[in-house]
């Protein structure tokens, strides 16, 4: 059945990953990420850090929200809205790929 | 309520390092190799004007070639215009099976084998010209292979350590290095610092050269150093042998980044995100993808064990004392 959603984008259904295509370190709580490919560099914050940390194994977006709100004083509606742009910024510059979950 | 972080604004990066690990090659019991830069004990039948009396560890061969070198057929690997020549001298680099050939538009080619620890120079007249450029490229390819990180910055030693003047060309880091070598400080490095990312990150020293821009030049060398050549653009002088020091490891205490201000001298710690975009910046590497992997996590590895600081000051010779003092005070602190 085809999907509805627009190629690439990222849905609470949405299985992330880290792209290969980038290396990442973790600095005083933040993190740096470098796209190999494009020579581009880009920062996260402390929260935008522990969301790229846990999309270094395949996550489903749903998870990564809720790991979110158990951490931080955040409504659910505001923190999915969050945290699906950012997830949605990271692929739109190839930094993780996505699939839309119904293979796992 | 804690907002969600967002992606920061991308900053492309320009440079980075080799790829290669490699065991460093130490020779012992040669007595008769004993000047060094950037961590080599460099043996060489031509005379060399800049070194640093021990303190190496690896050989570093550099000889005089025989003939004309023959430029390679293949691709280069990068190409660039010289810094300080007006743009008119270029700087080719080609990665060859053994090594790598730097070619120069004025100089000549220099080739380079980092696994033989081997540089070969181009017969020349210029000889400072060529020492210099020696202790350029060609070395940085040689101790990344080490493993070392090249970071485009100057570097002068205070009590507390080695401290990293780091800028890009023209912003200065030659004049304030010379400003601590006037109020007593070792100058480590005038351009290209070799750090190396043991548990305690160091400097290993460069060469013991400064050349400065005429338009600060006042005409006579300052005590402990000595004038040895004009050219386009830069007066080069030389550490005099007695404040040159050794080569031996100093520990970073500090990298400072040079920028300009029209109020003031102030001095704040670097935020971690745009410190990793100034040394990205300001270092060096292979244009390959395993050559910026690596470059970038030594890089961030560097910036994680070393404090980063904002230096605001103003680009004026009368305020160059004022900057070194304050400096030295917050490495001090």
């Amino acid at each position: 059945m085809p999907s509805a959603k627009a190629p690439g984008a990222v849905t609470t259904s949405s299985v992330v990953v880290a792209a290969k295509d980038q290396v990442s370190s973790n600095l005083a709580g933040e993190v740096v990420v470098l796209s190999l490919g494009t020579g581009r560099y880009y920062g996260l914050d402390r929260v935008g850090a522990q969301v790229w940390n846990l999309l270094l194994t395949p996550a489903r977006v749903a998870d990564i929200r809720d790991a979110i709100v158990r951490q931080y004083d955040v409504e659910p509606d505001r923190c999915e809205r969050d945290v699906l742009a950012l997830l949605q910024r990271l692929a739109d510059q190839g930094l993780i790929e996505l699939t839309d979950g119904s293979d796992q | 309520m804690v907002p969600i972080s967002s992606l920061a604004a991308p900053d492309r990066m320009t440079v980075t390092s080799t790829g290669t690990a490699c065991v460093p090659r130490v020779v012992a019991g040669d007595a008769s190799v004993n000047a060094a830069n950037f961590g080599f004990r460099v043996r060489c039948g031509a005379p060399l004007r800049f070194l640093r009396s021990g303190g190496g560890t690896e050989l570093l061969d550099v000889v005089v070639a025989s003939e004309p070198a023959q430029r390679p057929a293949t691709a280069p690997c990068a190409d660039w215009p010289l810094a300080g020549l007006g743009g008119k001298v270029r700087g080719t680099l080609y990665q060859l099976n053994q090594g790598f050939e730097f070619w120069t538009t004025d100089i000549g080619a220099y080739r380079i084998d980092p696994e033989a620890g081997r540089i070969e120079m181009p017969a020349c007249d210029d000889h400072l010209a060529r020492e210099q450029r020696l202790w350029t490229t060609p070395a940085a390819l040689c101790f990344m292979h080490r493993g070392d990180v090249p970071l485009h910055a100057a570097a002068v030693e205070t009590d507390a350590g080695a401290v990293l003047l780091a800028a890009p060309h023209h912003r200065g880091k030659t004049t304030l290095a010379l400003a601590f070598h006037r109020l007593g400080f070792r100058v480590l490095s005038e351009d290209l610092a070799c750090c190396r990312l043991d548990r305690e990150p160091t400097l290993l020293p460069g060469p013991a050269l400064l050349r400065i821009r005429p338009d600060v030049y006042d005409g006579s060398p300052p005590p402990g150093t000595h004038s040895v050549a004009t050219r386009p653009g830069r007066v080069y002088i030389a550490v005099d042998a007695d404040r040159r020091g050794s080569g031996a490891p100093v520990p970073i205490t500090a990298i400072v980044f040079l920028r300009e201000s029209a109020s003031g001298i102030a001095m704040e710690r670097a935020p971690v995100a745009t410190a990793i975009r100034d040394l990205w910046t300001l270092g060096f590497h292979l244009p390959t993808q395993a050559a910026r992997a690596r470059s970038f996590t030594q890089l961030t590895q560097l910036a994680d064990a070393v404090p980063t600081w904002n230096l605001y000051r103003p680009a004026e010779l009368g305020a160059l004392a004022e900057t070194v003092a304050r400096v030295v005070e917050l490495c001090r602190a």
